[in-house]
């Protein structure tokens, strides 16, 4: 063979060869969550996946890592900037030093039911996955845990009560240590593995959770009050890497953020009968639900307004999209209210 | 002719399906039929994706052979032919075999139930034989469902026939139910054994019902109580359950992967590495969890490689190989 066919075959094969890799081979995403297999999320997204695949004719795949195996949330994210993931579900307080604008769900008392959060949500969600889509993500969308619940080994009808109690906050996660501050709580920090030995060895008597996962990592076995505020509006973000997701053509990305984002609507309805019937089942178990007196209720409103003005004055959130979220809300409340 | 049932409740504390113990059942008439053509062994592996569900069922497999073996002793002439019949099913290498042979014994027990509702013996045998057969045999998730219903509604009623402090155990706050199981003593483990399996196959098959989910820590404490009365128990088979009970909780939100590896290898070393299925559930819910593939492949390989032939052990050792060989053929997909 002379030099020059050599030639024109290694050219030939490589054209060959990059032909191949763009169309011939599977692109994998590795997703990772602390979610445990088997959950409604879980199932719906591994279903989205398989739908994903054959739509794509099994060029575009999902390979989920559940249960933590790829370590805590922000490990999670860390593998995502080393490229050694290309997505995760993760808790909010992963993205919100960067993004303070994610705590607006957060601020406490803010929704009082699932309604209202879907009104809110219609409002701002795109707004706030667009800051999500500069930080070099792809948002695929919200997807939320519950309302936490203060709830405990010790009665917690009122705020005094609470403050009598060794309250628990989730180490490294400030907001949560901001709003227990303002309620006059001084809180005590543990990883969340902890909580369950926390609650047994009375290390801990109050802890604040969504009741789902109370019951999901059986800390509702020791629980004996809960008290009927919901306290706060607890979500999860599922984004994927965006250098990944550019390199899938323009239908697939499609596709993508079609089945993905519907797994999520899925799981999120699944998530709302799940949220009411875990607290029917922690009071078939004997939990005494605790409704605040109208003084009770008027004063934990009250410290939750004094946490929100003092978000507002520090810029932890940003005042415009609050103000288009207290509009929604006092919309859907005025047309709501018999 | 009458069915007599043939395992007595006094004596089912012998009844183990590692192999060493010795089934002492009774004799009971019978014109059974052990395998009708109609039912059709299911050789794929059994659904994914809930959150509990292949946690335990791997360990429901195993089960099903004791129960199996004890039902067919019911020769009307002679214990000898009980005896035979019994050893070869335990020590069959032909999984299908026994399949076929549950659903008849099911029929049979359901219409004996009828006339002895209160018969706590024949209540956990019904109760065995019917988590058994859903969760092994069955892949259809309703009828898994039903079964399974079924199967720890039997256990339940048994345990408060047997000792009325264990009634209502399903609706007691934790607290409560935490004491009376505190109280078992050495002879109720063969009643805990029952509970503990029923429920636990009930919670697996119903692992996307938070009902089920909430009832887990109350199956642990009856695990934990069976490992504090006695460890071997049925070949270790309470540090085989702990082991995957300590893997359903994910390291980041407070699970012990440590703990879930000193079960696994207790049940192992226990089992003198006879009971291959505590290899595959090792490789399953340690080895895949921790992402350690050298782990995985080198039990699973074990398990393969192995002769399954051991004394009443054999069937099981043979569907431990069948898991083993899945779990091989998916590894590439999972790592």
């Amino acid at each position: 063979m002379t030099s020059f066919s050599a030639m024109r075959l290694t050219v030939l094969l490589s054209i060959f060869s990059v032909v191949v890799a763009l169309h011939g081979h599977a692109t994998t995403f590795k997703i990772a969550t602390a979610a445990p297999d088997g959950t409604a999320l879980m199932v719906e997204l591994q279903e989205a996946a398989k739908t994903v695949e054959t739509r794509t004719d099994g060029t575009v795949k999902f390979k989920f890592y559940t249960g933590g195996v790829m370590g805590d949330d922000f490990t999670v994210k860390r593998k995502i900037r080393a490229r050694q993931l290309h997505g995760g579900i993760v808790q909010t307080s992963v993205y919100t030093n960067d993004l303070p604008n994610l705590n607006l769900y957060n601020l406490p008392m803010l929704f009082r039911d699932h309604e209202e959060v879907a009104v809110v949500r219609r409002t701002l969600d795109s707004s706030l996955m667009a800051e999500l889509e500069e930080t070099g993500v792809i948002p695929i969308g919200f997807t939320a845990v519950g309302f936490a619940y203060a709830m405990g080994t010790k009665r917690i009808g009122t705020i005094q009560e609470i403050r009598r109690t060794k309250v628990w906050t989730p180490k490294d996660n400030p907001i949560a240590d901001q709003i227990l501050k303002v309620f006059g709580i001084t809180p005590i920090p543990l990883p969340v593995g902890d909580v369950l030995t926390g609650l047994q060895t009375g290390l801990i008597d109050t802890i604040a959770s969504p009741p789902i996962a109370a019951i999901a990592l059986q800390w509702h076995t020791q629980v004996k009050y809960m008290l009927d505020i919901p306290l706060q509006y607890v979500y999860a973000i599922y984004s994927i890497d965006q250098r990944m997701f550019n390199r899938l053509s323009e239908s697939h990305q499609q596709i993508v953020l079609s089945e993905m984002n519907s797994a999520l609507m899925r799981a999120e309805k699944k998530l709302i009968e799940d949220h009411d019937e875990a607290i029917e089942i922690m009071l078939e178990q004997g939990v005494e639900l605790l409704t605040p007196s109208s003084d009770a209720l008027a004063e934990w409103q009250k410290l939750s307004q004094d946490a929100v003005t003092q978000w507002l004055e520090r810029d932890v959130v940003d005042r415009e999209n609050y103000k288009r979220l207290e509009d929604a809300l006092e919309q859907f409340r005025n047309e709501h209210t018999p | 002719m009458p069915l007599k049932i043939g395992v007595s409740w006094s004596m089912r504390s012998n009844i183990g399906f590692f192999g060493s113990s010795s089934p002492q059942c009774n004799t009971w008439d019978t014109n059974a039929v052990l395998a009708p053509k109609w039912f059709r062994f299911q050789t794929k592996p059994l659904p994914k994706g809930r959150f509990v569900k292949l946690a335990i069922g791997m360990l429901i497999v195993v089960l099903v052979l004791i129960q199996s073996g004890c039902q067919i002793v019911m020769s009307a002439s002679t214990n000898r032919l009980f005896k035979d019949l019994e050893a070869s099913i335990l020590n069959s290498d032909d999984p299908e075999l026994i399949a076929v042979g549950i659903p008849s014994f099911l029929i049979l027990l359901d219409g004996m139930l009828k006339q002895n509702p209160r018969d706590v013996s024949l209540l956990l045998v019904a109760s065995h034989l019917k988590s058994s057969f859903a969760t092994a045999f069955i892949e259809d998730v309703d009828r898994q469902r039903l079964y399974t219903t079924k199967a720890r509604e039997h256990a339940l009623k048994a345990a408060c026939l047997d000792n009325t402090k264990l009634c209502d155990l399903d609706t007691k706050p934790f607290s409560d139910a935490e004491s009376v199981i505190e109280s078992m003593q050495h002879a109720d483990l063969p009643l805990l054994y029952e509970l503990a399996f029923a429920w636990s196959s009930w919670i697996l098959v119903h692992s996307d019902d938070l009902r089920a989910l909430a009832q887990l820590s109350t199956v642990q404490l009856l695990v934990e109580r069976m490992l504090e009365l006695d460890e071997t128990y049925e070949y270790a088979t309470p540090h085989m359950f702990m082991g995957v009970f300590e893997s359903l909780v994910p390291v980041a939100l407070g699970g012990d992967s440590e703990k879930t590896r000193y079960h696994f290898e207790r049940a192992i070393s226990l089992s003198d590495g006879k009971n291959l299925y505590a290899k595959v559930l090792f490789a399953e819910f340690f080895a895949r969890s921790t992402l350690d593939r050298e782990l995985h492949d080198r039990l699973l390989d074990e398990v393969i490689n192995a002769d399954p032939t051991v004394e009443r052990l054999t069937l099981q050792n043979r569907l431990a190989q069948q898991r083993a060989r899945e779990l091989k053929d998916s590894a590439d997909d999972f790592f």
